[in-house]
């Protein structure tokens, strides 16, 4: 009986141990950063939400990764006998996925901030460029090429436009970027054309003061500014009547030959006045084009090869009505709205100088710059 | 001597039945847990494979936050099936629930990304159309502007900007084909645009003709 009574108590004692033994090892168990996997978790989400799987990959597939080796290395601890777990390198990998994932977000911000500013800032310039274009270039008889490259460049102009007013930052800045390279080798070459053309001003200005000159003696002069699309008409030096006109097709250089649909450039004078069944144009004042000068710069041109044996230096060139269409359209003369033109054949009168040249403006007025 | 053998022997079998019992009692009891203990294997391939589904059908694309919240729940479904795997006794019930309700989610993505995709589709198709009509539109301006060379140049100049449009609509229908809906998308808004500045151009330009036609 007191063999039993002791073997109970020892029982008793063993039984107290092992359950305190056990009760200790259970409460020395390592627990698994749950909370802290779960906030690692909520920044990698915030991190995505904040668009930077686009905008900060890098930063953002390496905050995943640390994720994803945070969840292997759970699963690895888990496979351990449980008194032995360390979830030493978990923390390590939750702590890296935090500060990646807040690095991936704020990175994000800052990118796609940067990017929206860009953007619209650019888009703003380029805005700027296609209203330079369309003021100073698109009334320009410019080469087909360069007028395409123009319209491509405001059709990608839209569609950055569009992808950044849905906060696509990233394609609105590839879009702006080829919009950029298009509008600014149109407009490129558009400005190099007019330089080149504007290397005669020097000329066009002796002729306008000769014009303003000629006309203080009491006579009337007609003054053609290509550019302006305008006709005035001087006398005591002063405007008395300014006109709207439209040229030939290709009006911006001199005339050359007979079908080049250029307006001249120089001094003539009204050769005719043809109203009537003369002309199909209303009334029209015809000038002495091709007077000694043109003839001279036509000759030299056929001699040294500039232009072919068989070509025409042209005529016919005169002020006429039938226009107001708001497109150049004539082959070479200089066309006003009916109204004007009977305006203009009442002051004008054979003999009268006329004038016609690139622009009165300096290349600065006219392009903004130098 | 013999009385006392027999009983000893009788309690040591007593006791060896004891531990037996105890034994068996043991591994049933593990038998039990291990059994109900095991990760919810088929409902996670049924969850993954439905957001697979959602993303083939283009939510990472046309619903990014319902997406993103997508993942974020499989994400916490995953850490809830390692925090179980990490116990001694098991219970992926909760976690059953979870992957319900992911799978219910992934399913719901997948429909409003197909949805929203169908609404671009059909918003480029009708800009298809627009575009469409406009530069049949402008094409008959053209043609029935003046002849000759009444503003042939002008008009040669707007062709050339109409055919721009027509390309730029190709690349569109190349794109929709691809599946780019939403570069089609931008595409497509800028050819309208363009379109339309054109038919106001030629509006301009055609009624100027005409005006000065009947003086």
């Amino acid at each position: 009986m007191r063999k039993l009574k002791r073997g109970v108590v020892w029982g008793f004692w063993i039984f107290t141990a092992v359950v305190l033994l056990a009760g200790l090892l259970i409460y020395r168990t390592p627990r698994p950063p749950v909370a802290a996997l779960k906030t690692a978790r909520e920044a990698l989400t915030e991190a995505l939400k904040s668009g930077a799987e686009v905008y900060a990959a890098d930063s953002y597939a390496a905050a995943k990764q640390a994720y994803d080796s945070a969840m292997v290395c759970w699963s690895a601890e888990n496979q351990r006998f449980f008194l032995f777990r360390n979830y030493s390198r978990l923390d390590g990998w939750i702590a890296e996925t935090i500060e990646k994932s807040v690095k991936a977000e704020e990175l994000s911000g800052k990118r796609s901030a940067s990017a929206n500013s860009r953007v619209r800032n650019g888009v703003a310039d380029l805005d700027k460029k296609v209203a330079e274009y369309n003021k100073y270039f698109k009334r320009m008889p410019l080469p087909a090429a360069v007028s395409k490259r123009h319209n491509q460049g405001v059709l990608k102009l839209s569609e950055a436009k569009f992808a950044w007013q849905n906060n696509r930052f990233n394609e609105a800045e590839t879009h702006f970027h080829q919009a950029k390279e298009l509008i600014e080798r149109a407009n490129g070459k558009a400005e190099k054309i007019v330089r080149g053309w504007f290397e005669s001003h020097n000329t066009w200005q002796k002729l306008a003061e000769q014009s303003i000159r000629l006309s203080k003696s009491g006579q009337k002069v007609i003054l053609v500014d290509k550019l302006a699309h305008e006709c005035l008409l001087y006398q005591n030096g002063k405007v008395i009547r300014r006109f709207d006109v439209e040229l030939g097709v290709n009006w911006m250089g001199d005339k050359v030959r007979k079908g080049d649909k250029a307006t001249p450039e120089g001094f003539y004078r009204i050769s005719q006045k043809k109203d009537g069944s003369r002309t199909r144009f209303h009334k029209a004042l015809l000038l002495n084009y091709p007077n000694d000068d043109d003839r001279a710069r036509f000759a030299g041109a056929k001699r040294n090869g500039t232009l072919p044996a068989k070509a025409d230096i042209g005529g016919l060139i005169e002020f006429h009505g039938l226009g107001g269409k708001g497109v150049d359209w004539t082959d070479g003369c200089v066309a006003l709205k009916n109204e004007d033109m009977d305006a203009l054949f009442r002051m004008a009168a054979v003999g009268t100088p006329v004038i016609i040249i690139g622009s009165q403006k300096s290349l600065k007025e006219v392009l903004g710059k130098e | 001597m013999g009385l006392e053998f027999i009983l000893k022997n009788k309690f040591y079998l007593l006791t060896m039945k004891k531990k037996l019992m105890i034994a068996l009692t043991a591994l049933s009891i593990a038998v039990l847990f291990s059994s109900c203990g095991k990760a919810p294997q088929a409902e996670i391939d049924a969850a993954n494979a439905a957001i697979e589904v959602a993303k083939t059908a283009g939510a990472d694309v046309y619903v990014v936050a319902d997406f993103a919240a997508l993942q974020d729940s499989m994400r916490a479904v995953n850490e809830g099936v390692e925090a179980q795997n990490g116990k001694l006794f098991k219970n992926f019930d909760k976690v059953k629930e979870q992957l319900a309700v992911v799978t219910e989610m992934a399913a719901e993505t997948k429909t409003k990304a197909e949805v929203r995709k169908e609404e671009v589709k059909q918003e480029v198709a009708a800009l298809q159309t627009e575009v469409a009509e406009l530069v049949a539109l402008n094409n008959e301006l053209v043609a029935k502007a003046p002849k000759g060379k009444e503003g042939a140049a002008a008009l040669e100049a707007i062709k050339g900007d109409i055919s721009l449009i027509e390309t730029s609509m190709t690349e569109v229908a190349d794109l929709v084909l691809a599946d780019n809906l939403i570069a089609s998308l931008d595409k497509a808004k800028a050819a309208k645009e363009k379109a339309l500045a054109i038919n106001a151009e030629l509006n301009e330009v055609t009624t100027k003709y005409a005006k000065n036609k009947k003086r």
